[in-house]
């Protein structure tokens, strides 16, 4: 099972996206992966900066998103969601970030999620109960998540 | 001529209505159960109006049979059974909170994986498919509870929707695949495995006769082409081909196929072609109906589906029903959620719209009055002829409700 991260102190260093950790604490690290910014083909593309990433991953640690290997995060934090990319065709804007860990190397990184590609990678049922109950989103949005079908905000 | 609607006040992630049963999943984490055929039939209406809303509601299938054909040759016949649900559309239906104590079966827990992403109703089972895969409990009127609280796991992976029929439960996985998971297979879950019947991607399905189409708005629907056969043991399919949207269609764009109409949206027109598996020839198996005007641009579709009066299509913020007779009805709004009963031999005429604060049931009765064989937008519906040798509607020993005892005059 692999441990949910948390977060101590939300510094981001210059240049990365690091997540500052308690030394003595074993916590992952967000990194960047750069493909999801550098116009890869293959890969859905953040349109938010690291900075605005990296407080969409620790809300979402904040407020729990997160199931037993991947997380969920919305845009911004705590307010009516925006878009923050878009797909892998481009001319769909995505507002859910999820958010993976390495097995390798136990670090986070985090990409804009179609929720119509993958059934199995979408949120569970407690986040997307969580997003109902705060109204982040409304009852016709989550739907279409749940669905895979094409949403807009 | 407009749907008739009835409005049912409240909060709903879902509906369905089978075998005389309303269900309704609410957002706050219960099912509630109506007598659908006590709060219809006991609906105090004038007596002319009854037929319009027995029809309209309960028992869509009185008027499609075969006999009725040559009443509504007859000019004032037909005059007179339109009339009755063109005043019937005017007139506000509203089940309120009264009136459903009243026919309430039950209320209980839902145990199923919630919020949910697809349900059907199939041989007395109720199936719910979702992030949690699909589980299934019994709802045949012999559980105490009228959704049994024993949740059986039928599969196990997330999936988009689920389609049911010839003993199978289609799902739609995304980049996953399609999946055809048997029914009721006691002893399913302890295989290995299973493998999709397509690795194309999908998120919806239908069952087109015992073949299977497969939506995607993320690449081409597809038609997973079965025969089939009757053998001493049952009615067996095989795989016979997979056919690509740019196969059937010659084009890109939103599909999807229910029955004998595949259809694919692309801007501006709605092509429909006809499916008839049964066709010695194959080569005439699918047949170019013509294009149906688009009222919307086809490139914000969300979803769509099929049933004997037309075809539904949801946009981004409207749905719209495209009838087998008649103008394009435009419902406005953003639905929560929508679906309609193209398998079911009562309710097809049916469409249910669930809004944030209540759930509208749409009624079309247009189609009893249009040819069938012929016709371009909608399923085409089979005629049954009565049986004159039997009471009116009996079935398997159970008295089903006859024309009578709803207090239906032709007056």
């Amino acid at each position: 099972m692999i441990t949910q991260p948390s977060i101590r102190n939300n510094t981001v260093l210059s240049n990365t996206l690091r997540v500052s950790r308690i030394v003595s604490s074993p916590l992952p690290a967000l990194v960047n992966h750069p493909h999801h910014r550098n116009g890869n083909p293959k890969k859905s593309q953040w349109s938010i900066t690291t900075v605005e990433e990296v407080a969409v991953f620790a809300n979402a640690l904040a407020e729990g998103w997160f199931g037993t290997t991947a997380g969920w995060g919305l845009h911004p934090p705590g307010s009516t969601p925006l878009y923050l990319g878009v797909a892998v065709d481009r001319a769909i804007g995505l507002f859910i970030a999820r958010f993976v860990v390495s097995a390798r190397h136990a670090d986070w990184h985090g990409y804009p999620f179609d929720h119509r590609d993958s059934a199995r990678e979408g949120p569970p049922a407690a986040v997307l109960n969580a997003w109902l109950a705060s109204r982040l989103l409304t009852a016709a949005k989550i739907r279409k998540i749940v669905r895979g079908q094409r949403c807009s905000l | 001529m407009q749907p008739i609607k009835l409005t049912i006040p409240g909060r709903y992630w879902d509906s369905q209505v089978y075998a005389g049963r309303l269900y309704l999943f609410g957002m706050d984490g219960d099912i509630r159960t109506l007598d659908w055929d006590a709060a219809i039939g006991g609906w105090e209406i004038e007596p002319r109006l009854k037929l319009a809303l027995v029809s309209g509601f309960l028992r869509s299938d009185f008027l499609y049979k075969g006999e009725f054909v040559a009443f509504f040759r007859d000019g004032e016949v037909k005059e007179l059974i339109e009339s009755k649900f063109e005043y019937l559309a005017t007139v506000p239906l509203s089940l309120d909170e009264a009136r459903m104590r009243k026919v309430q079966l039950g209320r209980q827990d839902n145990l199923f994986g919630f919020p949910h992403a697809d349900c059907e109703i199939y041989g007395r089972n109720m199936f719910v498919a979702g992030p949690m895969g699909i589980e299934r409990a019994t709802c045949s009127k012999r559980t105490k509870l009228p959704v049994s609280t024993k949740i059986w796991k039928r599969f196990d992976a997330s999936v988009f929707a689920i389609a049911t029929s010839y003993g199978t439960v289609a799902s739609a996985a995304g980049s996953e695949g399609l999946f055809e998971i048997p029914a009721f297979d006691s002893a399913y879950m302890d295989s290995s495995d299973p493998k999709p019947s397509s690795r194309l991607p999908c998120e919806d399905c239908h069952w087109a006769f015992q073949s299977i189409y497969g939506t995607s708005s993320v690449g081409d629907g597809f038609l997973l082409s079965y025969t089939r056969a009757n053998y001493e043991e049952g009615i067996k399919r095989a795989f016979e081909k997979a056919l690509s949207s740019i196969d059937l269609f010659g084009q890109t764009g939103f599909s999807w196929g229910v029955q004998d109409k595949l259809c694919l949206a692309t801007n501006g027109g709605i092509e429909v072609v006809k499916y008839s598996p049964w066709n010695k020839i194959s080569d005439h198996r699918l047949e170019r109906l013509g294009t149906l005007k688009a009222v919307k641009n086809s490139t914000k579709i969300v979803a769509a589906g099929s049933a004997p009066f037309g075809y539904v299509v949801e946009y981004e913020d409207a749905l719209v029903v495209y009838p087998s007779a008649g103008w394009p009805v435009l419902i406005s709004g953003e639905p929560v959620n929508w679906r309609v009963f193209p398998r079911s031999r009562h309710y097809e005429n049916q469409l249910h719209v669930v809004y944030d604060d209540r759930l509208e049931i749409f009624s079309f009765n247009h189609d009893y009055f249009v040819e069938q064989a012929t016709k371009v937008s909608g399923i085409a519906v089979y005629r049954e002829r009565m049986d004159l040798t039997e009471p009116f509607m009996r079935s398997k020993g159970r008295r089903m409700s006859q024309l009578s005892s709803f207090d239906i005059e032709l007056a």
